[in-house]
């Protein structure tokens, strides 16, 4: 099993206390951090954005879209196409 | 801080018909420089750009690996944010809210479904090209 250091170790004291007061149950510690890590699963999104990534956007990157770019600039584009749909409910969302 | 890439932007950077053609690279170019934060987009984004560009572009399969490429593959622009069940249901009181106003033009939930994330996110700035964002978050194009 890997071994991972806890660096907020008196946060996760008072989570435990915390918890404690409000319930009457008292959780193990080991039992906080489980249900962090299921609640941070469950809230995947927020875990990405406190975690922030690295820059996604670079000189590198927008080189690479603009050859995209420039390779759909020769295929034919239709702005008027109500007669491409499947059904209504389509020509109401996505028509032009 | 962060920016909310809206569907507009990942259409006008391939569409040479679109009227924000021209604008789109420009608009890259500013969020490289980091000023807006870091660049997300929600997976309804995602959906309504791959429609888009299916049906415009009568399913030209370059077209479709390109805009894939745009949001999950190796040109990703922006971070794809998911809406949990709660951040639907606050999309639903916000959509029947909005639309409760015969007189105005109906949003779309796609529209509300990324409104709700900008605030969950605290994402303070939105690229878009539909004017009726400005009444909730501060928008540029």
């Amino acid at each position: 099993m890997a071994v991972i250091k806890l660096t907020k170790k008196e946060k996760l004291d008072q989570l435990v206390a915390r918890i404690t007061l409000e319930t009457g149950h008292k959780p193990t510690q080991q039992d906080v951090v489980d249900a962090a890590v299921d609640l941070a699963d469950e809230h995947f999104d927020e875990l990405q954005i406190k975690l922030a990534p690295t820059a996604l956007l670079d000189d590198n990157k927008i080189s690479k879209v603009m050859a995209l770019r420039e390779k759909l600039s020769k295929i034919e584009w239709i702005t008027s196409n109500r007669d491409n749909f499947a059904n209504n409910d389509d020509v109401d969302i996505y028509s032009t | 801080m962060a920016v909310l890439l809206d569907t507009g932007l990942y259409i006008a950077l391939i569409d040479p018909s679109d009227a924000h053609y021209q604008r789109a690279p420009e608009i890259l170019k500013e969020i490289k420089t980091g000023i807006h934060g870091q660049p997300y987009t929600t997976s309804f984004v995602m959906a309504e750009a791959a429609t888009l560009v299916a049906i415009r572009t009568k399913k030209n399969i370059e077209a479709m690996h390109v805009i894939k490429s745009f949001f999950v593959g190796d040109a990703r622009i922006a971070s794809l944010l998911r809406p949990s069940e709660t951040t639907e249901n606050k999309a639903w009181d916000l959509f029947l809210k909005i639309n409760s106003n015969t007189k105005k033009q109906p949003v779309s939930f796609v529209d509300c479904l990324n409104i709700i994330i900008a605030e969950q996110h605290h994402i303070g700035v939105m690229v878009t090209f539909d004017n009726h964002f400005e009444s909730w978050i501060h928008c540029f194009q």
